[in-house]
């Protein structure tokens, strides 16, 4: 087996309407500039694909790129990341996954693919360390994704795969990888448009060790400690999965119940990851290599089936205000086996349930009962009624029929299961996340919500946090590794540990930026350069690991303006905006412009939101 | 002047025009024996103050205004047409007066259909089912934009349209201090629609005596305070001509129809949900131009009203109706000082005037076929007339 240093340093490009592909070195200033996963993929794309080109046509491209950490033994770094031009919302789309794929990928011997053209049939590719093979997918088009990866997974050790949700072209079809998933945008519906069904990656044809062995490993045992002591990432997340939410957003207020009119329900409970764990008995099921395992499976009427994560049982639970963890876990699966991304889903359903009871449009669904719900996940996963319509996600269905005002999306990407009213800083990070309606671009609410280190109703300061989250998050998915080592290397140095939450509320309140820019963040950095081999120089290096994440976040703006994206674009549903919660006696709403406004001065946007031409010089990002 | 063989036309509304027209407001409602209104508007509106003006109004009256109904923002659902409607029955009020622009308007006339007719949901309607009885007084007072729609007897709320001559608002009263604009992209793109509807309406195949009576003022008021309008948004003897005009060509375009501009223009918006006003303002100069290429007649009134009667006179009478489209394109130019020249300038994706242009050809599109809306659409993509 061959050993590589550090990364392999080459990217794949595959056209499907030539059954050609090529190999391209990645350019060393693209890997210092953009780093990996999240950052070269956009810049990949940056450099190739034309504005304005349709989401599901041939011209479209994806580009699914590993970070330096993968293969490396970096706790939680078995992540990739995918970008494409979403079909949902017509921009740019960008998810993590973090299955076996991208293990297999950069054993193969490839940082990355940059996937275009549409094939002639249903096709497979088969990648090694030589490029790839073209196979016909015949045999498996029309199978669901567990069938499909099961078949898949006899040539490599690591596969992607549609389901019929993909094939349908349903606009949030999403691209499964062993149980996990590239979940949102609508990536499952671009590879269906290009008939490609599935992909799979020999793997182990190389082996990624680290150029500074020594630090590398100092730092990764230092970071697997505070994995190991942080009460998010050893406690509850460990125990509970990310289900250990619902409690902590039920009593905060900003759980979405009965398409986010509520904020809490006494029943919510019902579906937290306490009682979930009690009642079917759960153990580990996680990406690889993981020593947080959120991800669990457990028994679910006799059978050993994936716990749903926070965010499906925020939006298939809660939402629809149904409160049966079985039923939940029955609809995630059967999304997981049609390839659909259950928080789109959840949002989709909950518009149609309002919408129906509005007289809006006839269906049998109805908030707090599981009756029709099945059925209805299946139509949409195979185009049949009004089902084709719901595939195109709430925005389209509402621009259709009515009831935009309760269609709760952002630039057409339905919200995650965090009501903002109760943490007004994450409105702002939805309202201007890239992808659209996102809690992963800024966690803000963490500090609002949960950890009582901001407060969750006051502006001041806001914007200054949701860039600062943006660029810190936009550099983690470049790594790549997952967000939720976040809670340990943000909150377990111990300036931070020691410090009562009250008085970093306080000054946070104060004096934010100090606050945040005493945040010791070094743990990232250094893996990075003991990975590649580069010099490390305290503070210096983890200013410059957040300005490669703040390059990366504006140059996906700059890319979405480039599709239309403008001031418009940034805003919230009209109920975030003008109601309260029902939950909430002060009905307290998003108070959205004015933080809008110093977020672009922060970020150096103009007026209209588009990146300056003086901000994309300062980063690096060439103007196109 | 020829008098048609035939022709129909409903004249509503009444408009009561002028600087202090807003003081009027008790004696209208009195005339249709109102009380208590109901007042729908915008938080923008209560900030900018206006709404405070149009409280004043009734300082001196024996009405009382029984509640404001103020978050309506850009878009009328049924959500908030149910509150209001509710708010109207607890309330005990007998009127409306919807103070704002196009969804404020199309709200208000959905809230008076629900409390009118006392119903919960709009759905008959959309069936088919026909408005039974008189409605109550419904006045506006227009502010801010507007979509064409105000003083026809049609109302979009969730973005289905239901039309019935009982949809009428009663009264409109245009008074400079709600006219004036608080910003120029705001009354260009009202402007667009305007100039688009009486365009429209005047350059119909079969013309009426009655609708030139309004599309004729319409245009001479854009002609003549468009220019100044957008050196000077809050200029208010110029949002007040403008503002009458748009209330002219509206009532104008509900006796005729759309025509390819609307229809193209909403195509577009649907399709990319950029407000229909810019869609307007962005094709128009391109349509015109479609227009002079097709060889469609034109008739002569269009350069009556936009020259004068001098230039017009003057005229010899073949040079008139490409003249009067000239005229009708350089006023439609006059926007694009304020709104986006192309619609690649506005980043409206290319791979989506295809089926817009589709869309818009299925729909009427004053005839024109889909390659020519494509066509048109290209250009103005491009921005290359």
């Amino acid at each position: 087996m061959k050993t590589i240093a550090g990364s392999n340093n080459r990217i794949l490009e595959i056209n499907l309407s030539h059954q050609q592909f090529k190999e391209t070195p990645i350019d060393p200033r693209d890997r210092e500039l953009f780093m990996g996963g999240k950052g070269l993929g956009l810049k990949l794309l940056y450099d190739r694909l034309t504005p304005g080109v349709d989401p599901l046509g041939e011209h479209n491209m994806i580009a699914l790129c590993t970070g330096v950490l993968m293969a490396t033994g970096a706790p939680c770094s078995g992540r990739f990341e995918a970008v494409t031009k979403s079909p949902l919302t017509g921009i740019m789309a960008t998810a993590s996954c973090g299955g076996p794929f991208g293990m297999a990928l950069k054993t193969s011997g490839w940082d990355g693919l940059v996937i275009t053209g549409k094939a002639a049939a249903p096709t497979y590719l088969v990648i090694d360390s030589q490029g790839v093979q073209f196979k016909p997918a015949d045999a498996i088009w029309g199978q669901d994704t567990e069938a499909a990866q099961e078949k898949l997974l006899q040539e490599g050790k690591g596969a992607l795969v549609i389901g019929q949700a993909g094939e349908n072209l349903v606009r949030f079809a999403n691209i499964r990888s062993g149980h996990r998933y590239l979940g949102r945008g609508g990536m499952g519906a671009v590879l269906g448009a290009k008939q490609l069904k599935g992909i799979v990656a020999k793997g182990g044809e190389v082996r990624i060790v680290p150029v500074h062995k020594e630090r590398f490993t100092k730092i990764n045992k230092r970071l697997g400690r505070s994995i190991n002591q942080n009460a998010v990432t050893s406690g509850s997340f460990r125990s509970y999965g990310t289900n250990a939410n619902v409690h902590l957003s039920n009593a905060a207020g900003i759980l979405p119940v009965r398409n986010f009119t509520g904020g809490s329900h006494g029943e919510a409970h019902k579906v937290s990851g306490e009682t979930m764990a009690a009642q079917f008995k759960t153990t580990w099921e996680t990406c690889k290599p993981c020593i947080i395992k959120c991800g669990h499976k457990g028994t679910i009427n006799g059978q050993m089936r994936p716990i749903p994560e926070y965010e499906t049982i925020g939006l298939l639970g809660p939402n629809l205000e149904i409160f049966d963890p079985v039923v939940i876990s029955e609809w995630n699966e059967l999304c997981g086996k049609y390839g659909m991304d259950t928080i789109t889903l959840g949002g989709t359903l909950a518009w149609a349930m309002e919408a129906t009871e509005k007289g809006l449009i006839d269906t049998d669904l109805k908030f707090g009962s599981p009756q029709g719900v099945s059925e209805m996940i299946e139509r949409i996963a195979l185009g049949q009624g009004i089902g084709k319509d719901l595939a195109m996600g709430s925005r389209w269905a509402s621009r259709k029929y009515g009831g935009e005002d309760f269609a709760m999306h952002v630039k057409g990407l339905e919200l995650p299961a965090y009501d903002p009213r109760g943490a007004v800083g994450q409105g702002l990070a939805y309202a201007t996340a890239n992808r659209g309606g996102c809690h992963l671009s800024a966690y803000v609410l963490a500090l609002e919500a949960f950890f009582g280190m901001a407060d969750p109703y006051s502006v001041r300061w806001k914007p200054y946090m949701v860039k600062f989250f943006e660029d810190v998050y936009a550099a983690v998915n470049c790594l790549h590794i997952c967000h939720f080592t976040a809670f340990a290397v943000e909150l377990e140095p111990p300036l931070i540990k020691l410090t009562p939450n009250f008085v970093v509320k306080i000054l946070n309140q104060i004096v934010s930026p100090l606050a945040l820019n005493l945040l010791d963040l070094s743990f990232w950095p250094e893996l990075w350069h003991a990975v590649l081999g580069k010099h490390y120089t305290p503070y210096i290096s983890m200013i410059k690991f957040r300005k490669a994440g703040e390059r990366v976040h504006v140059l996906e703006r700059y890319m979405n303006t480039r599709e239309g994206i403008s001031r418009k674009d940034d805003t919230l549903p009209q109920r975030l905006l003008t109601e309260g919660r029902r939950c909430d006696s002060e009905q307290h709403t998003v108070p959205l412009a004015p933080m809008l406004e110093k977020y672009y001065k922060i970020r150096g946007f103009d007026a209209d939101g588009i990146p300056t031409p003086r901000t994309l010089k300062r980063l690096g990002i060439p103007v196109k | 002047m020829q008098i048609p063989d035939s022709y129909e036309f409903l004249l509503y509304p009444k408009i009561v025009s002028g600087r202090c027209a807003l003081e009027n407001l008790p004696t209208e409602l009195d005339g249709h024996n109102a009380q208590k209104p109901l007042v729908i508007t915008s938080q923008a509106l209560a900030r900018s103050g206006r709404t405070k003006a149009l409280i004043k109004a009734f300082y001196d009256s024996a009405v009382v205004i029984g509640a404001i109904f103020d978050p309506v923002l850009d878009y009328a659902g049924i959500s908030q047409a149910r509150q209001a409607a509710r708010l109207f029955g607890n309330r005990g009020c007998d009127a409306i007066i919807a103070l704002g622009g196009g969804p404020v308007v199309a709200l208000a006339k959905a809230v008076n259909l629900l409390a009118s007719e006392k119903r919960e949901t709009l759905q008959p309607y959309y069936d088919g089912t026909p408005i039974a009885g008189p409605l109550k007084p419904l006045i506006v007072v227009p502010s801010g934009p507007t979509d064409g729609q105000e003083a026809t007897p049609a109302m979009t709320v969730d973005n289905r349209t239901i039309v019935s001559d009982s949809l009428y608002p009663g009264v409109f009263v245009l008074d400079g201090r709600m006219t004036s604009a608080d910003d120029g992209r705001d009354l260009a793109e009202s402007a667009a629609i305007t100039l688009a509807q009486a365009f429209t309406a005047l350059t119909m195949a079969r013309p009426s005596p009655m609708v030139d009576a309004l599309a004729h003022p319409a245009l001479a008021l854009l002609a003549q305070y468009l220019a100044p309008a957008l050196r000077r948004p809050a200029d208010k003897t110029a949002g007040l001509a403008l503002a009458n005009a748009a209330v002219m060509a509206s009532a104008a375009s509900a006796n005729t129809g759309p025509g390819l501009f609307q229809v193209l223009a909403a195509a577009l918006a649907d399709a990319t949900g950029i407000c229909l006003g810019t869609c307007l303002g962005i094709l128009l100069p391109f349509g015109m131009a479609a227009l002079q290429k097709a060889d469609q007649p034109v008739r002569d009134e269009l350069c009556l009203c936009l020259a004068g009667t001098e230039r017009y006179s003057a005229m010899a009478a073949p040079d008139r109706p490409v003249r009067g489209l000239e005229l009708a394109a350089a006023l439609a130019r006059e926007l694009q000082a304020v709104l986006p020249a192309s619609l690649k300038a506005m980043r409206v994706q290319h791979y989506l005037l295809e089926p817009v242009a589709r869309t818009a050809a299925e729909k009427g599109a004053g005839g024109f076929t889909a390659d020519e809306c494509r066509a048109i659409l290209t250009r103005a993509w491009e921005a290359n007339a």
